[in-house]
């Protein structure tokens, strides 16, 4: 098994994707992009990196497939209860009164963050006027995304989470369990969006009230995490709010001086 | 700052006493980083760090995601995040799958440590239930650096520590009480 890669290999795997298949990873943070190629080379049983490139080039590893392996997707519903709990208290007053509510997921995975927002919006009777932009680099996860069923190896952990948000009803309002799955209702998901887009090179112009960019900035390093906080900050409406994860900090990015903090704790920032 | 050698620290089980007690003799002026992973429990976020400050004299921080590494600090890996330290010199998260069952992982941290500082590495493994360590730690051996595990007999729980002593040439098994005085001879030079 490789057990390390010289970066030369980890920059030149970058620099080939880039000018091949359109993907930048340039700009990852070099550590854990290098675990993710690591793992790729032996979950492929492959060699090297050249071997690598070969196999996406002769189309016998689809790249879409390789780009799933390198960005990572784990994620949960409810992930940080106490963060929701903030956003239902402090964010979502100030959001009823508008006639829409336009909410932008920038890197959604397999969609758990995107509906518990929807119950979010459920439980304070605005689904209905909500818009959700839902987006990902990754085709895979939004096709999984789409279809809003999860196995119920995620259940626990959705109960323990939703548990500790303490919410208004109970969990079976929005979903049905069916044999090893459990699916969400479609009033549920009828306003979500689900669509690819790249934070490294997409463009976008639309505004939002709450734009939520959690747990993907960690693999940005610090130049990339600049430019796509920037990007962010232009597509929020002003007074509008920014959600990253429970480790992220824009603090050492330029944009932070366009934001005032909310809650320092549960990552929460306002435009000015 | 250009870092002349780093302390990575990892344990689970049992390893709580052992690293009180090694941060309580850490000389107010050490000033080489020490980065720790120890398992914990999923949800105990807040009180850990504010507990080990209890009995250190060196500052004890959860690092924030792309912070610098800076010396005389002592650095905590959350729960639920893998910690990796980087090539500039910045830490940077990752919730990555768990390695090993654990997130943090300790292997996660000590072969990105490897990885960045090579030979300038100390690892120490401590008590603990599991193998998480053992990858780790011979990627510390690897690239050169130092290799300290606990003395299996001396943990409450040995099968982190046992399997890293069959499975690589460690250097340096001692027991706790030993451990803090060897650690400081092998920094001497730079504190
Ligand atoms: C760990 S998941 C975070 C999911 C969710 N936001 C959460 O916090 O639970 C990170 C996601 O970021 C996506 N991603 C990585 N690079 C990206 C990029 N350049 N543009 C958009 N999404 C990206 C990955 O495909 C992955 O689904």
């Amino acid at each position: 098994m490789v057990e390390d890669l010289p970066d030369s290999e980890v920059k030149y795997f970058a620099y080939q994707v880039k000018q091949n298949y359109g993907y930048d990873f340039e700009n990852y943070a070099m550590s854990s992009l290098k675990r993710r190629l690591i793992r790729i080379l032996s979950l492929y049983h492959l060699p090297s990196i050249e071997k690598l490139l070969e196999q996406i080039d002769k189309k016998k590893l689809d790249i879409e497939e390789v780009v799933r392996q390198i960005t990572v997707n784990t994620t949960e519903f409810f992930r940080d209860p106490t963060t929701w709990q903030f956003i239902r208290s402090q964010l979502i007053p100030n959001l009823v009164h508008k006639p829409q509510i336009d909410i932008w997921h920038t890197a959604c995975s397999t969609g758990e963050e995107v509906i518990t927002m929807a119950i979010l919006l459920a439980e304070a009777n605005v689904l209905d006027k909500a818009y959700f932009w839902a987006t990902d680099i990754n085709d895979k996860v939004l096709e999984q995304a789409k279809k809003s069923e999860y196995h119920i190896r995620n259940w626990d952990l959705l109960m323990e989470n939703y548990h500790a948000y303490q919410p208004l009803y109970p969990i079976e309002r929005y979903c049905v369990k069916h044999s090893d799955k459990f699916f969400f209702h479609k009033s549920l998901l009828k306003n979500i969006v689900y669509q690819k887009f790249d934070l490294v090179k997409d463009v976008h112009t639309e505004k939002y009230d709450i734009v939520f960019c959690r747990n993907v900035l960690i693999y940005f390093n610090q130049q990339l995490q600049n430019q796509v906080v920037d990007k962010l900050a232009n597509c929020t409406k002003p007074r509008s709010y920014l959600v990253i994860g429970s480790k992220e900090t824009i603090m050492w990015c330029r944009a932070s001086e366009r934001y005032n903090v909310l809650s320092h704790k549960e990552k929460v920032y306002q435009l000015k | 700052m250009n870092i002349e050698q780093i302390i990575v620290i990892g344990g689970s089980a049992g390893s709580f006493p052992v690293v009180n007690v090694f941060l309580s003799q850490i000389p107010r002026d050490f000033s080489v980083p020490i980065i720790l992973c120890l398992h914990r429990l999923k949800n105990v976020r807040h009180g850990f760090a504010e507990a080990l400050n209890l009995k250190t004299n060196i500052r004890v921080i959860e690092p924030r995601d792309k912070e610098q590494i800076k010396p005389n600090t002592v650095y905590l890996a959350p729960a639920n995040y893998h910690l990796l330290v980087d090539y500039d010199h910045t830490f940077a998260y990752s919730i990555a799958e768990a390695v090993r069952y654990s997130r943090p992982s300790i292997d996660v941290l000590f072969t990105s440590a490897a990885w960045v500082f090579q030979d300038k590495v100390i690892g120490i493994l401590l008590s603990g239930a599991n193998t998480d360590g053992t990858d780790g730690m011979s990627a510390i051996y690897q690239k050169g650096g130092i290799t300290i595990v606990q003395e299996p007999s001396t943990c409450t729980v040995e099968t982190m520590t046992g399997s890293a002593v069959q499975n690589i040439p460690v250097q340096y098994i001692l027991p706790p009480e030993k451990i803090i005085p060897t650690v400081i001879s092998l920094t001497q030079k730079h504190f």
